[in-house]
């Protein structure tokens, strides 16, 4: 009895994991049949199996353990620090406000008397750890990553056309109006709009031009000699490397490119390197590697600009084995 | 194991951090098991599961607990996949996952939580050779002749170890009357040949 409950058992087995042959199976069907408690026996395995399917190992369970147990510890002296530091700054934002108050009022009292020059820019920019969200006086909506800065004609802007110039990283919903286009111009390469949805990342010096279109269409048009265009639909990245002088174009999740105007970046099989360029962005620190080959590591998952460096740091020690210590304002990461 | 009781909360609130310890000891497994139901994604359930341990915590002199630690956590998991999803959504398609998860009662999600959980535990307590075999089929995906090839063993012992663990594996849920709603639940979602035998099936009696 014991060998043939063994035999079955292993029949089971094999039928669930993929393993068994055609005449097994027979054989495997025709037990089944022969009586309800087989079945029973059958449909209990059946259970045990699929929820075999989500395993903790002991080991991942006490690593999970460790990490919320340092997250508590850290939150705490975090949580003392941070008030500290926010009454310093009450005090000093307290103590600027009221000459400020004058500086400003004479300041713009003067102007007024003088008269409006022809050109007035407007120029927004996102603080660092910040995205900035604002609407340009055609309607279009724009967020400002952090860092980055956004310029425009106050006088002429929506005029004849919509032109802005960029410098780092903004995403564009743009209203629709044909008979104005929008432009946006930078050092690399412009893009023409009508009405679209759209991602353009150019950090100054990086010689790299990056636009992701989430909806409708937009041209791109580089700032060299030819003024190569191309045309992108939506869920395309075109990227244009100075030193390549050639323009990719490759079909990407938008979402993963767009995600930081929430505040939040995902990242899917992004290396360790294309990360810690996003965390010194940030948190505005250095990062530094033991090994360069530790760059090479790969990633997915989501980041917010509401986590705190060591937060975000915690992360990938807890999601990749990577330990890191902070050393004057520097961030060193090494593999555990 | 004795379930603990709610005296563990007024411990944790005077900052006993052997407390702590001893309620993720009991608590973080099945959790996350039930955080899974919703989000579909275990490492996710992980981090989501071990960051309401750091809010207890956070919290813990501000707890005001009636309920008992279980009833009390498995609500915060729940309330926070929820949001977790809501939030997500414009990202990823999950509304799907919300209603799944919605639609089957939360007293019955948390026990399949706490089955699954004994599962987990009968596969931690397998034999070593067999645990061995058992997580290289069953979380590898790896045929039982690539196996023996790994392990340098026959085929044949291969089979065997597999079918010693099955045998484990569902004894762990031998006692639990329970299992049978439970296999018609999930039954639904995943469908296989064997599926005509299922209306024959017996729910748990009232």
């Amino acid at each position: 009895m014991n060998e043939l409950h063994n035999h079955t058992d292993i029949l089971i087995c094999k039928y669930l994991s993929g393993n068994i042959s055609s005449e097994q199976k027979k054989e495997l069907d025709s037990w089944l049949d022969s009586s309800p408690e087989n079945k029973q026996l059958y449909l209990k395995s059946k259970k045990a199996w699929q929820l075999s399917h989500n395993y903790i190992s002991p080991e991942k369970a006490e690593q999970d353990k460790t990490n919320v147990l340092i997250e508590v510890q850290q939150q705490q002296t975090i949580s003392f620090k941070r008030t500290r530091r926010q009454l310093l700054i009450y005090k000093i934002a307290a103590m600027l406000a009221i000459p400020l108050t004058f500086a400003l009022s004479w300041y713009f009292l003067q102007n007024s008397q003088q008269p409006m020059p022809e050109d007035f820019f407007c120029e927004l920019t996102a603080p660092k750890g910040h995205v900035a969200k604002c609407i340009l006086p055609d309607g279009s909506e724009v967020w400002i990553n952090t860092g980055s800065t956004l310029t425009y004609n106050t006088t002429s802007f929506n005029q004849q056309s919509r032109e802005v110039q960029l410098s780092g990283e903004a995403y564009f919903e743009v209203a629709k109006n044909i008979e104005k286009p929008f432009k946006v111009v930078t050092e690399e390469a412009n893009i023409h709009v009508t009405g679209t949805s759209f991602n353009v990342k150019t950090y100054p010096g990086s010689g790299l031009f990056e636009t992701v279109l989430a909806e409708g269409g937009i041209e791109m048009e580089l700032n060299n000699q030819i003024h190569e265009k191309v045309k992108l639909v939506p869920g395309e990245k075109a990227v244009f490397r100075k030193e390549k002088r050639e323009i990719y174009i490759e079909k990407v999740e938008a979402d993963f490119y767009t995600s930081w105007r929430n505040g939040e970046i995902l990242f899917k099989d992004a290396t360790l390197n294309d990360l810690v360029k996003e965390l010194e962005r940030i948190y505005d620190i250095r990062f530094h590697l033991k090994d360069p080959k530790l760059g090479e590591f790969r990633f997915r998952g989501m980041f917010s600009y509401n986590n705190n460096l060591i937060e975000a740091l915690e992360k990938v020690k807890r999601t990749a084995n990577i330990d890191y210590y902070i050393e004057n304002k520097e961030v060193w990461l090494f593999k555990r | 194991m004795k379930s603990l009781g709610i005296h563990i909360f007024q411990e944790i609130k005077k900052g006993n951090n052997e407390a702590f310890s001893q309620l993720f000891d009991e608590f973080y497994s099945p959790l996350c098991f039930f955080a899974n139901k919703y989000l579909s994604d275990l490492d996710l359930s992980r981090s989501l599961v071990q960051e309401v341990f750091v809010d207890l915590w956070a919290r813990r002199e501000k707890l005001n607990i009636q309920f008992s630690p279980r009833s009390y956590l498995y609500h915060s998991v729940k309330n926070r996949s929820i949001d977790y999803l809501r939030k997500e959504k414009k990202t990823v398609p999950v509304s799907e996952s919300v209603e799944t998860a919605e639609s089957i009662p939360f007293r019955d999600l948390m026990e399949e939580a706490e089955l699954n959980n004994r599962i987990n535990l009968a596969i931690q307590q397998l034999p070593e050779k067999c645990r061995e075999v058992f997580i290289l089929c069953r979380f590898e995906g790896l045929k039982y002749s690539e196996i023996a090839e790994e392990l340098t063993i026959s085929v044949k012992t291969v089979e065997m170890q597999m079918g010693i663990a099955l045998k484990k594996l569902r004894d762990s849920l031998s006692d639990y009357q329970i299992v049978n709603l439970l296999i018609f639940i999930h039954s639904k979602k995943t469908e296989t040949p064997l599926q005509g035998i299922l209306p024959n099936f017996r729910l748990r009696g009232d």
